[in-house]
């Protein structure tokens, strides 16, 4: 009775810290008024009383500080006991160290990664001043809409315009030119964010002037220490950005990357030099080309719905002055249903943060599932060492210590240890963001992602680390805690059934089981969506193809010049040895560019209320649809007697003729494009031009030496069949557009499956880090299992000896290890396999051909778990196969 | 502050509050300071703030132990009560208080 009630007054002490000095402010208090009444009683006046009590008590907060000192003095002398203590305790078992800390490394390794990639992208605020305050308008502009509207709402917006940054060639100091990321950015730009130049001057206003020259540039510091080496004399040098020399005016402050999350800026350039660095055309003096991105900074408290409302009115009236009077109906309607959005762009504008939310949140799952993982194997290795250490604490708690400093010290311990894996983990992280960072484009180029280790991902990590020292330290805590003294009386060793810290083991793996369940699960369902993606029938082939990219106008061709132009280039790209069949389309396929029309019907078509439906289209050179591999339902493809003169025809797809002509035979049906008519010659099998994700639309074909008047091509997509090598190949056809014309730049020239390949990055990015991750579930959860069979082996040899000894038969003993070791596995397989189906549906989105009842992935990843659960029961099994009964049964 | 006032001196503030603790029963904080400057007879100088993280010290070493009640005027007061440890205690430190101002006693007086 005696020692618990001491134990209660030391712990109310300890948890009553507060509560003692709030009424140490009592009791001081009353002293002093006390004091005071006595005074009085003595003669003096209250005043004067109350002041000498004041002088005889000293100074409050000196008595009120040093009685604080006490109370903490006291707790931090017994923890830095506590931690000493267990410093020596862990630094005479290396071996667990090493265990523990490696699996918690893994596991705070991988979240500490996988988090670095989810702030960059998902969660970090852009390094500006009150970044709420900053929004993104909705679509591009022209840089005169962008003047206008900055002029007519200063008031409650500042407005600020950029592009998306260029890949130019500098020279500097004569050097050979190097590639230069340029961003074109309005005056406005550093100002409007709230962005202090570092160093030199900040450009003004009249940058944004079209007929000045302002040739100056910004570096943003990453550049400016890359490439000149943090060097101070940078400002006012020159370095020459195509053929324009530019001065050097300042440097961006640190951390600064521009605006785009996933794209950094080497240099920032004022809008109105981009026609003096870009070759083509001036597209800062186009009032009608949208081509920029305007972000706003709302001012004191605007309302962004209100603002957008004022900047949307202001919108249409210019659009109206620049397009002019005696625009057709179609424009009119066009820019009256022109409306502007604001949407937050605290964290920056990125299309990372859309393509990758789904795969980085899962991912940032599965690491965490990881991390449980790993605690859960380390408080498999705690209990076990707890059970191994039980006589110490028996001694310690015969002693006198009380439970709550035994708690304590394990709880300080078990901390310690996730602290060596944090740090060992962070180290991890490093290499381990480098790589994903790799993985998540096509050609294997790291994603310029301003990824640091900064203070938000050591709170993160300190984070996980009390999170797991919680988690994995608590259960064997408590055990120890609960530790009866007089069991070691009792029995030195049990025999029998294993003891209650055999059942919390088993628990944990079962746990363990369920989990890489549901991490293989999860990982055979991304694989077998990138198998089926990488063979999904495209309705195309792009085996033994190549694309090449021409732009005949870049060059001077235009109309009738162009058409034969690409006759040519037709004929020089034929000629090239190994090529079968060359053709060319404005669209092409797997590049992401697309026309389409609602004016395109059967001749005929009666129109109802919701108009002609809605039909994409293409125009493409001879043997099209052969050389793409298309095949034909009915009829025929475009081919080279398709010319001017002849009579109009048009190639369809499946989709269309369904969509106008039902069940009925749509070859020799006339179709009527405004009020052209055409025939149809042919129905091409549904294809999937977009991707196999994409939906198949209606789509029609037009022969492009039939109609001169579209000559000119957005640009002219050649696809090559070809058997050979594929760099020769890929040579071989620059080098024919080339000696056609040395003003042609062939662009994009590569395997037609590279197109493919690239539109697969995500699922493969999804399939590898999910399978590797499923790999270390199932080695952290097959060293789990090893240790806890090995454990109960090592425990119940005495038993197993008597077995032996009493007849058992070694397939009986071979029953009993494994037979335990099944139990765990199927009863994982059992919990994980119903929460494996579950969750997969989060994911449902990022599938392809595969759902979570996908018995392929389900049966693969049950064999997978047994056979790991085999894998780990080997060892054990020969072990307890081993003993011998007479020298087991002695050595107790 | 008087300056003619000795100091307390160290570590001997402890040793006081447990005495009176034993001579005196039961005190709270102001009678405990009140006893000790009747007996120094206006040769100490206390700081009277200064005794109660002593009275925490000496709790936590189990020496004292203290309990909420009320003072002869009805306010609310914790009353501080020496415990066996505490007796033992302070014998101990007498015997080694005395012992060593003896001593010192005899080197200064030898010194004279």
């Amino acid at each position: 009775m005696k020692p618990r009630l001491a134990l209660l007054a030391r712990l109310r002490l300890l948890f009553t810290r507060r509560g003692r000095t709030r009424a140490l402010d009592e009791e001081m208090q009353a002293h002093i008024d006390l004091l005071t009444d006595e005074y009085i009683r003595q003669g003096l006046q209250p005043g004067p009383a109350r002041s000498a009590a004041e002088r005889a008590f000293g100074g409050v907060s000196q008595a009120k500080e040093s009685f604080r000192d006490e109370l903490v003095a006291a707790w931090a002398d017994r923890l830095a006991q506590d931690v000493r203590y267990a410093i020596r305790t862990l630094r005479r078992s290396p071996a667990f160290v090493c265990a523990a800390g490696g699996a918690l490394a893994l596991g705070i390794g991988a979240n500490a990664a996988i988090f670095s990639l989810v702030d960059a992208v998902l969660l970090r605020n852009l390094p500006i001043e009150r970044p709420s305050d900053l929004v993104a308008l909705s679509g591009d502009y022209s840089f005169k809409s962008f003047n206008e509207l900055s002029n007519s709402a200063s008031d409650a917006i500042g407005l600020l315009a950029t592009t998306r940054p260029e890949d130019l060639e500098a020279r500097i100091d004569g050097a050979e030119p190097e590639p230069l990321k340029v961003q074109f950015v309005s005056g406005s730009y550093f100002r409007t964010l709230g962005v202090a130049i570092a160093r030199g001057t900040p450009w003004t206003a009249d940058v944004d002037d079209v007929n000045g020259s302002s040739s100056f540039v910004i570096l943003s510091d990453g550049y400016w220490t890359r490439r000149f080496s943090r060097m101070t004399s940078i400002i006012g040098r020159s370095l020459t950005i195509g053929a324009k020399p530019m001065i050097v005016v300042g440097v961006a402050p640190p951390g600064f990357t521009g605006e785009r999350v996933g794209i950094i800026p080497d240099v920032w350039v004022p809008l109105t030099m981009w026609s003096s660095l870009v070759p083509g055309r001036d597209l800062v003096r186009s009032p009608t080309t949208a081509w920029l991105t305007i972000l706003g900074r709302l001012h004191n408290g605007h309302d962004a719905a209100e603002v957008a409302v004022a900047l949307t009115h202001r919108y249409r009236q210019t659009l109206t002055t620049i397009f002019g009077p005696g625009v057709p109906p179609e424009v009119t309607r066009e820019i009256a249903e022109t409306t502007i959005e604001l949407t937050p762009a605290a964290q920056g504008i990125s299309n990372l943060r859309t393509r990758y939310r789904d795969p980085l949140w899962i991912l940032m799952a599965v690491a965490a599932l990881i991390l449980l993982l790993a605690c859960a194997n380390v408080a498999n290795l705690l209990l076990a060492r707890a059970t191994a250490r039980r006589a110490e604490t028996e001694l310690r708690l015969a002693l006198g210590i009380s439970r709550a400093r035994l708690a304590r010290q394990l709880m300080i311990e078990s901390f310690l240890v996730s602290c060596s894996g944090a740090i060992v983990g962070l180290a991890l992280a490093w290499p381990a963001r480098e790589i994903l960072l790799r993985l998540v484009t096509p050609d294997g180029a790291r994603v310029p992602l301003a990824v640091t280790t900064d203070a938000r991902l050591l709170a993160f990590t300190v984070a996980l680390c009390l999170a797991t020292t919680i988690l994995f330290g608590l259960a064997p805590t408590v055990r120890s805690a609960r530790t009866r003294i007089a069991q070691r009386l009792r029995s030195t060793r049990t025999v029998g059934q294993g003891s209650s810290g055999g059942r919390a083991a088993s628990v944990i793996l079962v746990g363990q089981v369920a989990i890489s369940v549901v991490l293989v699960a999860g990982a055979a369902l991304f694989l077998r969506t990138l198998m089926n993606l990488q063979t999904a029938d495209l309705g195309f082939a792009t085996k033994a193809r190549f694309v090449l990219d021409v732009d005949p106008e870049e060059a001077g061709y235009k109309g009738p010049a162009a058409a034969a132009l690409n006759e040519r280039l037709l004929e020089r790209l034929r000629a090239v040895p190994g090529v079968r069949r060359a053709s060319f389309s404005e669209n092409g396929a797997l590049m992401g560019r697309n026309s389409s029309t609602d004016a395109i019907r059967p001749v005929g078509y009666v129109r109802g209320p919701r108009g002609i439906p809605k039909s994409w289209f293409d125009i493409v050179g001879p043997d099209f649809a052969e050389t793409m591999g298309m095949t034909m339902v009915a009829g025929r493809g475009i081919i080279a007697s398709d010319r001017a003169g002849t009579p109009n025809v048009i190639v369809i797809n499946e989709t269309l003729a369904r969509q106008f002509f039902n069940d009925t035979v749509a070859v020799g049906q006339r179709l009527q494009w405004n009020d052209t008519p055409f025939e149809i010659v042919g129905v091409a099998r549904d294809a999937s031009i977009e991707g196999p994700r994409e939906r198949v639309v209606p789509q029609f074909y037009l022969p492009y030496f039939q109609h001169p008047d579209r000559a000119d091509l957005a640009s002219t997509r050649f696809v090559v069949s070809a058997d050979g090598d594929a760099a020769a190949l890929i040579q071989a056809f620059s080098t024919a557009v080339v000696s056609e014309d040395v003003r042609l730049r062939p662009s994009f020239v590569r395997p037609f499956g590279d197109l493919a390949d690239r539109q697969l990055v995500q699922e493969r990015m999804l399939a590898k880090l999910s399978g590797a991750f499923a790999a270390v579930a199932l080695g952290l959860t097959g060293i789990g299992l090893y240790g806890l069979l090995a454990y109960r082996v090592l425990q119940r040899r005495t038993e197993i000896g008597i077995r032996l000894a009493l007849g058992a038969s070694h397939r009986r003993i071979l029953a009993m290890v494994a037979g335990y070791d099944l139990a765990l596995v199927l009863f994982g397989l059992a919990i994980g396999l119903p929460i494996a189906v579950a969750t997969s549906r989060v994911a449902t989105a990022l599938y392809y051909g595969v759902d979570g009842w996908d018995s392929i992935a389900l049966t693969t990843t049950a064999a997978v778990i047994l056979f790991i659960g085999l894998v780990a029961a080997i060892i054990p099994v020969r072990r307890a196969l081993a003993v011998e009964p007479a020298v087991a049964v002695r050595s107790d | 502050m008087d300056s003619t006032l000795a100091p307390v001196p160290y570590g001997t503030l402890d040793l006081m509050v447990l005495k009176t603790l034993e001579s005196s029963g039961p005190q709270h904080g102001y009678g405990i300071a009140r006893r000790i400057e009747e007996v120094a007879a206006g040769s100490l100088s206390l700081n009277q703030g200064t005794i109660y993280p002593a009275l925490l010290r000496l709790e936590r070493r189990g020496w004292i132990k203290s309990e909420l009640g009320s003072s002869d005027n009805n306010r609310r007061a914790r009353f501080y009560e020496i415990t066996r440890t505490g007796r033992k205690q302070l014998l101990a430190q007498t015997e080694s208080w005395t012992r060593t101002v003896a001593m010192v006693g005899r080197l200064l007086g030898g010194q004279s």
